[in-house]
């Protein structure tokens, strides 16, 4: 073998070694500060707010929506289960468990914590303040929610990553904070400086920008939850202080239901209408995911007939013979052929309709019950609720021939129901009267699209008083549940917190 | 790096004090045979010149002409050499005895060591071993042979995917399978893309002792290839060429009844032990029994004409439904060497059809390799390059589509779905699914893989004491897949078709009805599904590994009777993944088969791209010290610098401390005997980590890139198509910066004993391991607007017990006899996996394995039917007989092996060699969703166990005034349609048994023809012809009766169920011709 000379071996040693020692020293700093930012993903603070809201508005429709909330519906009376299948404990004996309907727990404190998200991140920047505005309002709108199904949550140790385990607040001081919560928003609104950005109108799929329907919103909400209070001891006064000075115009006012669609279509099962793909379709024309469950309840079947109230077919599905409906609990067993589904036109007619969180005939019937409490002045409690009836049947698209839908009402209210009780204003003398026609018209419109505000007057006044229970042997229950069981999660996970004793029969606290 | 520059200055400074020394011999210590003798001891006589030679056998030794060196190793006879003009040696010496505790093995890094100074638990198995049944992965060549290794074949598909674990699991969420190294570098690619052939050797470093040089990615122990470098010794070519051809076929079936046909419910039961009315469209077979007439089968087509076919059970009807599948393999390959290097070169074709119709794939690989040496310099390198496709059909959806279909219709029968009327899918007679043929043609997944390896290593021996190697490495893994199904749109006529053809009650005739009179109606599948949408999906991936690492290396003795050695360098990767998808699904169905996305408006959108990278340099440093080759201590010290944790977490230690002693040497008295002659005594305990939880159990580093940092991401259904509406959610798992690896400490214990001459030896170990700071995703209240958070937070333990016996039973001048069989005994347990959270439910997909606090890992959970706490037995209601199912989940156990038994023989007689390969595992139990399947269609043995008859749930309680008293009379009402598929096959714990099986793995009989018979060619050298059998034979209890227990769904941790994703096991048999030249 030809040797190589010495001066050749120093200098490949040399290159060797060199090697060796840059493959070290070329470690230079940074090389192994690579894994952040994610480049798959984006880092938070890259992302500008409207970006959150479009997602968690998308959010609280899937929420209110979903399938979690077919449950209230049950409960009111609107649904029930199909006649072909097993009698469900969950539904027909209300044997509520901690998995029943949890996302209504899971899911909004998801929704609410992207809301804090953008709270968290417009902190100080003015520029951004109408982001934070509107992340306020709609994190008082979802725990409102929450606390209307489970009493106490965790609410001020919350969205903190360094509190796994966070714990329970009391559910009343909750909602005084929602409330004080929401005068601060319309506050962050009023008083936004000259450099505030407004609203990218695209993100906004509840409002499109529009700020001043954000107010109304607001206050619209903080109605609602002054109503929830009338039957403690201090809501009449608080009614009387947070309502000083707003007028009808402070509210929702006619046509201006809040709807979410963030472009809903048939694309895919995910970017339908939720509640269209729940009793519906979903996307390759199948049956949505509950369309066969869900039937008619033979209660409110028969409430639309007995006043013939043209909405039954906005909000079942119309047979050959008609609309029938089963009742809760039943035995006998009846094909889907012969039982209505939920599916009618009002709701669940297109993938594409928005998905109403808060209607505006749920403005005027609150405006419509607080002037008859005399918890606001300004606003009469029979125009209020007349308005009400005519924004009902406008959501609805539901018209007589020849009549357009507002129009429909005041002839189903005027001639067809002329002097009914539950329909026509001026057939009611006394308070309790037309509180009773007030939340029955109420609960007859919420039928679907807020199964919740109607269970939150039912567990406040009563109404509907023959709303019934289920008919199931097997249900011991004298009353419709109270609330929902806490769910899985939190029992698993942040056992120790969870109030404990809590089942179907413990009170919300607003509850009389 | 400071010290590291200072130590390369130190060595530069001695080499150049070395250079100017005197003359050197280099010489090499070599078995007659070419394999190099290592550790050999050289002396120069009538001096104190005495030197060792390395584990290559070369040594270089101060000398001058006309000196003689004394060669001496152990086990070898004693050798003179006079040293004559040349400066280089070649010694050749023979063997003594056949030891077979003297073994090099080639441990962590690359270092060779004799196996006696090891502290820790190793395994080598031949290349030769590993051929021989000639697999096409080289895990299933491992497979039983050693011990603390468990190979599993999860499915028979087309080049089958195994899972392979050294000692159990240890990671709850991480990867639990070893880290690959092929010639010192780590091996990205799967170990199927290694072929078998080019193997010299494996060996496995079984616990973490041996690996922690490895550093975060060590903790699950490491497995060596070593491939074949050419030919030691003097210069000499050899070619090789083989061709191999193997047949495999179904072997097991799963258990089917043999007596009843169609029918899925459609009439009412008027008397429940007279049989429902037979259905002519049914995929169930809860209908009448076999009669032997002629009965309609499916609907009147649309031309009026009918389908025939005798009402009677047909015993093969859907084994054959299958093929034989047939793979061939060529090899070449070429070894050359000369006096200072050695060549290889190969070539492998394997070209494969599977059980599957229609499945095909095809797999070649090319490998140069070779190593050179100039003086103290030289190089191994080697160059790899691996082509894989396969064409598969989706296995479940076929297998479905078989095994729902009833015995007495022959399925081969209705192949011809594009011409035959009655195979159409609008004349297919069954209502519910496809044609398994049309399924097969319309639906296919097409998988292409090109991976290139390189590995270059240098080194610098300017010492016989100092070692310098650098060694640069490359693994390029290319992927594609794409998946294709067809529109399928059913005709008017099928939409409308309700008319229904019956036979009459006495068998004699037809009666047709205008409509169904039983409550069916018309062509289900086509009414729900019609048109059934096409799909699409096409993926490309790519995966690069880079490495370099450079090692220092001394061997020296520091005093009198002690030697050391040592290494010190660093080991650097970086791998980077990119991965792009598209697809088209539902709406936005192709309606025409056209894939390419800038000719056709319906296209296929981007599903996916995502693009990792991580880098990872490991400094370590590993030390042994020996006293006169008796007593060894060793230890090794890594750390990680890891881009993957934040810097307060970057630099990890791992360490191992571990020694042995040579008993048999210390205390030559004990081997007086003559019973004995090696004893070994081994400790050992070390720290390694993982971290492979941040990338969900994937070995490559890349995919846990991101894990530490917080991102949003895009919820569900956004961006909206009809708004181009974009949002970001929170991401639901919180993201932990201050995540750190998991660590895993494990104690190690061994004995190694070699009898009568190394006839007989054993090799046993004991292990205990505890992972604490377990990476889990674990859940949290939900409150904290989360749904998990990224923590340390799991506990695991493992025990184990390994023995390897190896014995030559018969050695005589024509028959040798050897026997091997070794034993694995493993029991992991979850100590804890997040606060007080009792069970973690598995990623990956088998949705039945559980890790449960105080249990082993990973179990199976399901539901059972409701039992009696006091007797255990089953309840059934006081009227109807039936049980019901618990809703609560039941642990049924591990679905890991606790003991694994191999076997391995070999008997030798002149040109004979029959060998052959057995193994067993027990203690586990597997979940068998295929039989719910077969159940649910009425197809498996145990719907027909009654007959279809009342009777009494066997073991059943029944309530007795307000007591359980033993049910001896009240029957299940109805026995057939309303309990089997409706009743019995939802409760999973009817579908899982024992796991055990024994296993013949290999018989494998090879004639290596005479010499006489070859040479006369005056070409070829030698020839060998072999015929194997692989899988030949399966034990298990008669409670399996559905299929191979080791088969699993999920190929990652959750491992023990099977369902139709995985088709019947298979036998493969094959012929090797094998000519060297």
């Amino acid at each position: 073998m030809n040797t190589l000379n010495i001066s050749k071996i120093k200098q490949v040693f040399l290159v060797m070694l060199l090697a060796g020692t840059i493959g070290v020293i070329g470690c230079k700093k940074g090389t192994f500060d690579i894994n952040s930012p994610n480049p798959n993903a984006p880092a938070p603070s890259t992302v500008p707010p409207k970006f959150t809201l479009s997602a968690a508005l998308a959010q609280t429709a899937s929420l209110t929506a979903g399938g979690d909330g077919d449950i209230l519906n049950i409960f009111m009376g609107y649904w029930t289960t199909s006649g072909g299948y097993t009698p469900s404990p969950v539904y027909a004996a209300y044997q509520l468990t901690s998995g029943t309907a949890s996302g209504n727990f899971d899911d909004a404190y998801l929704a609410a914590g992207n809301f804090q998200s953008i709270i968290n991140a417009t902190k100080s920047d003015a520029t951004q303040i109408n982001y934070k505005a509107v992340a306020t309002i709609m994190k008082s709108f979802i725990f409102q929610r929450v606390v209307d199904l489970y009493n106490s949550v965790p609410y001020s140790q919350a969205f903190n990553s360094a509190n796994l385990s966070p714990k329970y607040d009391d559910a009343a001081s909750v909602y005084t904070d929602l409330i004080a919560k929401l005068d601060t928003a319309i506050g962050y609104i009023k008083n936004a400086g000259p450099n505030a950005l407004a609203l990218d109108a695209k993100y906004d799929v509840l409002f499109g920008g529009d700020l001043n329907k954000w107010r109304k919103f607001a206050n619209t909400l903080k109605l609602k939850m002054v109503m929830r209070l009338s039957k403690t001891a201090t809501g009449p006064a608080l009614a009387n202080t947070e309502l000083a000075g707003l007028t009808g115009s402070d509210f929702l006012s006619v046509g201006e239901d809040a709807g979410i669609n963030p472009g809903y279509s048939a694309a895919a099962d995910n970017q339908e209408n939720p509640y269209y793909l729940d009793v519906n379709s979903t996307a390759s024309g199948s049956g949505g995911l509950n369309r066969a469950y869900w039937r008619a309840c033979a209660y409110s079947v028969n409430f639309y007939k007995r006043f013939s109230d043209p909405r039954i077919y906005n909000l079942y599905e119309n047979k050959k013979s008609g609309v029938w409906g089963l009742d809760l609990g039943t035995l006998v067993v009846a094909s889907n052929d012969s039982i209505s589904g939920v599916f009618g036109t009002a709701y669940a007619g297109s993938p594409k309709q928005s998905v109403y969180i808060l209607p505006a005939f749920e403005s005027f019937f609150l405006q419509a019950e607080a002037a008859a409490r005399g918890y606001i002045s300004g606003i009469d409690a029979g125009t209020a609720y007349r308005t009400a009836v005519e924004e009902s049947f406008n959501i609805t698209g539901t018209q007589y021939p020849g009549y357009n839908t507002r129009q429909s009402a005041d002839k189903f209210m005027d001639s067809v129901n002329a002097g009914a009780k539950l329909v026509d204003w001026t057939a009611t003398s006394s308070a309790d009267e037309k509180i009773a026609l007030i939340i029955t018209q109420k609960w007859a419109a919420c039928n679907a699209v807020d199964p919740l505000e109607a269970y939150g007057d039912y567990r406040r006044l009563g109404i509907p008083s023959n709303l019934p229970v289920s008919i199931a042997p097997q249900n011991t229950q004298t009353h419709i549940p109270y609330r929902l069981i806490y769910p899985t999660s939190e029992l698993s996970y942040n056992a120790a917190n969870v109030p404990s004793g809590a089942d179907i029969n413990s009170k919300i606290f607003w509850m009389p | 790096m400071r010290k590291i520059v200072s130590l390369t200055a130190m060595l530069l400074l001695f080499f150049t004090m070395a250079i100017a020394q005197t003359r050197n011999i280099n010489g090499r210590v070599v078995e007659t045979n070419g394999d190099p003798v290592p550790f050999a001891t050289i002396k120069v006589q009538g001096s104190k010149v005495t030197v060792a030679a390395g584990p290559d056998g070369a040594f270089v030794v101060k000398a001058k002409t006309g000196d003689v060196l004394e060669i001496s190793a152990v086990n070898f006879t004693t050798q003179s050499v006079t040293v004559g003009a040349e400066n280089n040696v070649l010694v050749k010496v023979t063997r003594t005895s056949t030891s077979l505790t003297d073994v090099v093995v080639t441990t962590g890094l690359g270092i060779q060591r004799q196996a006696k100074s090891l502290g820790y638990s190793t395994a080598k198995v031949t290349g030769n071993e590993i051929v021989a049944a000639k697999p096409i992965s080289l895990a299933n060549g491992l497979t039983g042979k050693v011990s603390g290794l468990e190979v599993s074949t999860v499915n028979n598909g087309l080049f089958a995917p195994t899972r392979i674990t050294l000692r159990g699991n240890r990671s709850l969420t991480g990867n639990n399978t070893p880290l690959i190294v092929v010639d010192g570098a780590i091996y990205y690619a799967d170990i199927s893309t290694i072929n078998p052939e080019d193997i010299g050797d494996i060996t496995t470093l079984k616990g973490s002792s041996a690996s922690a040089v490895y550093g975060s990615d060590a903790s699950n122990g490491v497995i060596i290839v070593t491939t074949k470098h050419g030919l030691k010794g003097s210069a000499k070519t050899s070619v090789t060429v083989s061709s191999t051809i193997q047949a495999e076929s179904i072997s097991y079936m799963p258990d089917l009844q043999t007596r009843f046909g169609s029918n899925g419910g459609e009439t009412t039961v008027i008397d429940f032990n007279n049989l429902s009315y037979y259905i002519p469209y049914e995929n169930q077979s809860y209908g009448p029994e076999y009669n032997g007439k002629t009965v309609p089968v499916g609907r009147p087509l649309s031309d009026g004409s009918q389908l025939f076919l005798p009402y009677k059970y047909l015993p093969n009807a859907k084994r054959n439904f299958f093929n034989t599948g047939v793979t061939t393999q060529q090899n070449i390959s070429l070894q050359s060497s000369e006096e200072n290097g050695s060549f290889f070169l190969s070539a492998q074709d394997v070209v494969s059809t599977a059980v599957m119709p229609k499945d095909e794939g095809r797999r070649d690989i090319f490998r140069i390799g070779g190593s050179k040496r100039y003086g103290m310099f030289s190089a191994n390198y080697a160059l790899s390059y691996t082509y894989k496709r396969t064409n598969t059909s989706n296995t479940g959806a076929v297998y479905q589509e078989v095994i729902e279909s009833p015995t007495f219709i022959d399925l081969t029968k209705l192949k011809n779905w594009q011409t035959d009327k009655f195979s159409s899918q609008d004349g297919y007679y069954n209502d519910y699914y496809t044609n398994p043929w049309q399924t097969i043609d319309e639906y296919r997944n097409i998988n292409t893989e090109n991976d290139i390896n390189g590995n270059l290593q240098l080194s610098l021996k300017p010492f016989k004491w100092l070692n310098l190697s650098y060694r640069a490495s490359i693994n390029n893994i290319n992927t594609k897949y794409e998946s294709k199904g067809l529109q399928i749109v059913y005709s008017p006529f099928t939409l409308s078709n309700t008319v229904m053809v019956y036979p009459t009650a006495d068998g004699s005739g037809t009666v047709s009805h205008a409509t169904d009179p039983y409550g069916g109606g018309l062509k289900a599948i086509a009414q729900g599904d019609n048109p059934h949408p096409a799909s699409y999906a096409l993926g490309t991936g790519n995966n690069l590994l880079f490495g370099n690492d450079f090692v220092v290396s001394v061997n020296t003795p520091i005093a009198k009777n002690f030697n050391f050695s040592g290494t010190a360098g660093y080991s650097y990767l970086d791998n980077q993944i990119g991965n792009f998808n598209v697809g088209a699904n539902g709406s936005n169905a192709l309606t025409f088969p056209v894939y390419n996305t800038s000719v056709y408006s319906n296209a296929p959108a981007v599903t996916g791209q995502n693009n990792y990278e991580a880098r990872k340099l490991g400094l370590f440093g590993e030390a042994t010290v020996d006293y006169k080759s008796l007593i060894y201590l060793h230890g090794s010290y890594r750390t990680d610098i890891d881009s993957r944790l934040s810097k307060d977490n970057r630099f990890i230690p791992y360490y191992d401390i571990d020694g042995s002693v040579v008993l048999s040497d210390l205390f030559k008295a004990i081997t007086d005997n003559g019973v004995l002659n090696f004893a070994k005594l081994r400790l050992a305990h070390s720290l390694t980590g993982n971290v492979s939880p941040l990338a969900f159990g994937s070995q490559y580093i890349a995919y846990g890139a991101y894990a530490t940092s917080p991102t949003l991401y895009a919820p569900s259904g956004f961006p909206y198509a009809a708004s181009s509406l974009s949002g970001y959610a929170n991401n639901p798992v919180i993201a932990n910066p201050n995540i750190k690896p998991e660590k895993v400490t494990e104690d190690e214990i061994g004995l190694e004993l070699g009898l009568f001459k190394d006839r007989l030896s054993i090799n046993t170990s004991y292990y205990q391991s505890k992972t604490t700071d377990g990476i889990v995703y674990a859940q949290i209240s939900r409150a904290s607007g989360n749904v998990s958070a990224l923590l340390n937070a799991a506990q695991t333990t493992n025990n184990g017990l390994e023995m390897d016996v190896k014995a030559v039973v018969v050695k005589s001048k024509d028959v040798t006899w050897s026997l091997g069989v070794n034993y694995t005994h493993n029991v992991s347990k979850v100590i804890s996996i997040s606060g007080s959270v009792p069970q973690l439910q598995l990623p990956g997909a088998n949705p039945n394995a559980y890790a449960i606090v105080g249990n082993p890992y990973p179990v199976i959970q399901t539901f059972d039917w409701v039992r009696d706490p006091a007797s255990g037995k089953v309840i059934v209601d006081a009227v109807t007989g039936e049980p019901s199912r618990s809703k609560k989940l039941t642990n049924f156990g591990a679905s890991n092996p606790i003991d694994i038994i191999g076997v391995t023989t070999s008997v030798s007689w002149k040109g004979f060699t029959l060998s052959a390969t057995a193994d067993y595992r027990g203690g586990h139990k597997i979940f068998n969703v295929v039989g719910e399947t077969l159940d649910h269609s009425g197809i498996g043995s145990t719907t027909a166990l009654t007959g279809r008859q009342q009777f009494v749930f066997p073991n059943s309680v029944v309530l007795k005034d307000n007591k359980y008293v033993d049910n001896t009379s009240t029957v299940i009402d109805d026995a057939n349609f309303n309990f089997w598929p409706t009743s019995y096959n939802g409760v999973g714990a009817n579908y899982i048994v024992s796991a055990a099986a024994w296993k013949l793995r290999e018989v494998v009989l090879t004639y290596n023809f005479p010499k006489s018979w070859i040479t006369f060619t005056k070409v070829a050298k030698s020839a060998a012809f072999t015929v194997s059998g692989r899988n030949l034979l399966m034990i298990r209890p008669s409670t399996n009766k559905w299929t191979d227990p080791e088969f699993s769904e999920d190929a990652g941790n959750g491992v023990g169920r099977t369902g139709l994703g995985q088709a019947p096991p298979t036998r493969i048999f094959s012929g090797t011709l094998s000519i060297t030249f």
